[in-house]
């Protein structure tokens, strides 16, 4: 009785052994492409250089902010990153999604535009591609609208790492982790999610099937109920 | 980075106090370090100080400044804005902070923003005494003895942007720094605070400091309209770290009343504010149930309410109500079967939770 034990304990590790090492690789990578409307010397550089700079900082703490100091299993997060490239010179949704196809460790895709009537007040428009991550979203790309602003300094962050929680979440799914692990991105991100809506900001279009879609991929986790 | 090779802090002393009442008498000091912020200068550094008087103010007690925490006020910059260059900063010999309140400060196109954060360092989980572990040993349905353990839940916090308000951006914009006046009010400009102080006399507007040669009076100002979340959490994690349950009820209360806090802090507020509650004695299930509503994913908030759960049926078993087991046993049954999904099936804290649920043979 107790050598059935041990053996089935053996071949429960082993299992899980060959299950972690047959697992998809982990996709790391925040790709943030210069926006449009970024002129070297203007005051734009130095607005597009602030929200970079916002990005840089709360990417660099979302993980250990999600995991606490529970990270079994979650090693594999602390190589996410952000990384800022030039420009890019893609002219159709279609080439970004062969683009991400190509690039098996990028996340996901944030590209945009800074605009700016006067030269002096700005809106950041930001792109995010999740490719094949979007699952229940339904469009290719979920748009984020903001001022520059220190008002919208919160949501700023927030937004923005709601999408990026939202793709790790489908990352883990697609890495065939179980779904205690899919769980701590979700939720995170319905804290988020929550945290936009105290402050009074519209979700837009896109964060509201953001919202949607979270909701949906929780009810499947939870077998009906959308966890709030 | 130049500071790289160097010793990277030297702590300008500070006042901490010790003071133990009995109760509190076996937990040692804490020791908080507030290390430079990160952002523009003179603006941060003003605004370090000033998280530093609120930070003093929140300890104070009547006859002394200060309760159970040293404050080492971080003399050099830390090299990146990282809960972990925070950590390996706090690991130093000469510093080895419990806690560190850092910050990052942002001009923002038409305002300044100042961005709050508290980590705790593994060094809580080397005290020879932890009063904040939740230890409950009972009886499972075969009478065979039982012990759970749960440890508090966070570790790293980021508290919600702050809009500096604009008295004090000019107020912080002398570089000189903070000004030092001859009385508590009126009086005359005789120095500035300095990097090294210790606290005389600690008012809610007024601190008199003795720093360098000079003795005088601070005024403080309000960083922002709202009153941040931070000081008060971070009082609270101090007092349970402690425990003293009544202060932290009292500070976890005050956290909750705040109407801007992020919807995470509000969840772990709950849960500390639970725990001080079954600490103290009484039942939090109130608290943990309220933070499971929130968000029913949130692990921490499961796992809490499952050991209230269990924590009920330890009472029922000590007073004897035998007759009240089976339902509550039906409880837990119930809160593990809606909440096993957030936990590893080979999770052995879930797993002894299971034997408790189960009825006896």
């Amino acid at each position: 009785m107790k050598t059935s034990r041990h053996l089935t304990v053996v071949l429960l590790f082993l299992l899980t052994a060959v299950a972690a090492r047959t697992r998809a690789a982990p996709k790391n990578e925040v790709a943030v492409f210069e926006y449009e409307g970024v002129v070297a010397g203007e005051a734009s550089s130095a607005k597009f250089g602030m929200f970079r700079g916002i990005l840089k900082d709360k990417i660099s703490n979302l993980t250990r902010e999600v995991l606490q100091g529970d990270t079994q299993g979650f090693e594999y997060l602390q190589d996410v990153h952000i990384n800022f490239r030039s420009k890019d010179t893609f002219t159709k949704s279609e080439s970004v999604n062969l683009w991400l196809q190509n690039q098996a460790s990028v996340l996901c895709l944030l590209r945009g535009t800074l605009v700016s009537d006067d030269n002096v007040t700005y809106v950041v428009k930001s792109n995010f591609h999740l490719g094949a991550l979007k699952e229940y979203f339904p469009y290719d790309v979920v748009k984020i609208t903001l001022p520059v602003s220190s008002g919208e300094f919160g949501n700023t962050q927030d937004s923005h790492s709601l999408v990026i929680l939202y793709a790790l979440a489908m990352d883990a799914k697609r890495q065939g982790f179980n779904k205690s692990h899919i769980a701590r991105f979700l939720t995170a991100a319905n804290n988020k999610l929550a945290d936009i809506k105290r402050r009074g900001g519209a979700l837009g279009d896109d964060l509201a099937e953001l919202e949607k879609a979270l909701h949906k991929t929780t009810a499947e986790l939870l077998g009906g109920s959308d966890g709030n | 980075m130049g500071t790289k090779h160097r010793y990277p802090f030297l702590l300008a002393l500070l006042c901490g106090l010790l003071w133990v009442s009995p109760a509190l008498a076996e937990t040692e000091p804490l020791r908080l370090l507030i290390p430079f912020f990160f952002g523009p200068t003179p603006l941060s550094q003003h605004v370090r100080t000033t998280i530093n008087f609120e930070i003093i103010k929140a300890f104070r007690a009547v006859d002394a400044p200060e309760k159970g925490a040293w404050i080492l006020y971080g003399q050099e910059a830390l090299p990146q804005p990282t809960h972990d260059a925070v950590l390996s900063a706090a690991a130093w010999p000469s510093v080895r902070a419990d806690l560190v309140i850092w910050g990052q400060v942002y001009k923002y196109d038409d305002g300044v923003v100042v961005q709050l954060y508290l980590t705790l360092t593994p060094l809580i989980k080397k005290r020879q005494v932890r009063p904040e572990l939740w230890t409950l040993t009972l009886k499972d349905g075969r009478d065979q003895p039982v012990r759970l353990e749960l440890d508090i839940p966070g570790q790293f916090y980021q508290f919600e942007p702050m809009l500096l308000a604009p008295e004090a951006i000019l107020a912080f914009a002398d570089p000189q720094g903070m000004p030092l006046y001859s009385d508590r009010q009126g009086g005359e400009v005789i120095g500035r605070v300095g990097e090294v102080m210790q606290f005389l006399e600690i008012h809610d507007d007024t601190l008199l400091i003795a720093s360098g040669d000079l003795q005088g009076w601070v005024r403080t100002v309000p960083l922002s309209r709202q009153r941040s979340e931070a000081i008060d959490f971070s009082e609270g994690m101090v007092r349970l770290l402690r425990g003293d349950w009544g202060g932290a009820r009292q500070s976890f209360s005050a956290v909750l009343e705040n109407s801007s806090l992020p919807q995470s802090l509000r969840i772990h507020a709950l849960i500390y504010s639970g725990l001080a509650r079954e600490k103290g004695g009484l039942s939090g299930r109130g608290e943990f149930e309220a933070a499971y509503a929130i968000n029913r994913l949130d692990k921490a908030a499961s796992a809490y309410l499952l050991m209230s759960q269990v924590a009920e049926i330890a009472r029922l078993q000590q007073s004897g109500a035998r007759e009240q087991l089976p339902q509550a046993r039906q409880r837990l049954q119930a809160t593990l079967e809606a909440t096993k999904v957030l936990f590893a099936n080979d999770d052995p804290w879930l797993e002894k939770l299971r034997q408790l649920s189960r009825p006896p043979d």
